[in-house]
């Protein structure tokens, strides 16, 4: 191993990332090499120290000043409330329920009463302290409460 | 991020607005933040642009004197020290630390500070700087060799001997060296 290739090393084989054959070699040429030697001690005792050095603590007060500037930085409160994407997100459900509903309502499900059967998945999905109906893919001909595992003990409708 | 505004300004009491500003600013760019680099790195390459504009409106080199910890600053550590002397230990330590990185140039100072201070990888420092690896590793390589002088007082005469034998750490298969 040459002085070059040893001075490339120091620094990786001190974070502990070189291969042990590597490292071997390392070692032997800084045994025999006083100069290299030398640079091993020096990286390694700056790397100390510098790592060592005191942390500041930061002034009173500066969590409070920096939530104060972000808070700043979002934006009033008001312009949340006008601000359409943040309150149509929370419409999504709603809009999923009346959806559903007029699917069911328009085209009743064979056997079942529409209104029954919107009761109860309505109920479901509360119960289950889940405000989102899943809508699911179906033929109007399908039992729709047999597909949600009929949690509210509706009997399956009769085609 | 306070200490890396404090040692690249020179203690500058500005400081805690650049931090602020740093903040700031990734608040701001958090959705353009594309996973590309650690998050660590990226609010890092914030940070240094943030020092560096400072620094050129100020349309001067940093110059890097004993810092300074202002009356009030000083007051509020007193409060949360164990005790002054153990205050007044760390404010000297980090003085002569700081002191010898203000021999430095801005940007060498700025890369082994990023480096063992913060403990950024080189491909870290080099995403931050734009400077390629082998130009970072060669450049904090030479820092550390015109430290020394000024740092091994600084050093516990016992770690020195320890320094002497255990250099490197030892492999498995073999004994230590020197």
């Amino acid at each position: 191993m040459t002085c070059d290739e040893a001075t490339r090393l120091i620094d990786p084989a001190l974070d502990g990332g070189t291969e042990p054959g590597t490292l071997v070699a390392l070692m032997e040429h800084l045994e025999r090499c006083p100069e290299c030697h030398e640079q091993s001690e020096t990286q390694l005792l700056v790397r100390r120290v510098l790592a060592s050095r005191p942390a500041e603590m930061v002034p009173d007060g500066f969590s409070e000043r920096l939530a104060a500037r972000l808070a700043a930085e979002a934006g009033p409160a008001w312009l949340d409330a006008v601000n359409w994407r943040r309150w149509s997100l929370g419409l999504v459900p709603a809009a999923a329920a009346i959806l559903w509903l007029a699917l069911v309502v328009e085209r009743p499900a064979e056997g079942t009463s529409s209104i029954d059967t919107a009761s109860a998945l309505i109920t479901w999905g509360m119960q289950e302290g889940d405000l989102t109906l899943r809508l699911v893919e179906f033929d109007p001909g399908l039992e729709l409460l047999r597909l949600l595992g009929d949690p509210v003990g509706s009997t399956p409708t009769e085609r | 991020m306070y200490a890396l505004a404090r040692v690249l300004t020179g203690g500058d009491a500005d400081a805690e607005d650049l931090v602020q500003e740093t903040f700031v600013r990734a608040f701001r760019a958090i959705s353009r933040f594309r996973r590309e680099s650690s998050f660590r790195t990226w609010l890092h390459r914030i940070a240094v642009n943030v020092v560096k504009s400072h620094v050129a409106r100020r349309g001067r080199r940093v110059e890097t004197s004993a810092l300074r910890e202002d009356g009030e600053h000083v007051e509020s550590l007193l409060d949360r020290m164990p005790s002054d002397e153990d205050l007044e230990t760390a404010v000297v330590r980090r003085q002569s630390i700081d002191r010898a990185l203000g021999t430095l140039s801005d940007e060498v100072r700025l890369l082994i500070t990023l480096r063992d201070v913060q403990g950024l990888e080189y491909h870290e420092i080099a995403t931050v700087t734009g400077l390629p690896i082998g130009t970072v590793e060669s450049r904090v390589f030479r820092a550390r060799q015109r430290l020394r002088p000024m740092l091994e007082p600084l050093l516990d005469r016992g770690c020195k001997g320890v320094l002497r034998r255990r250099a490197l750490p030892r492999p498995v298969s073999q004994g230590s060296f020197g």
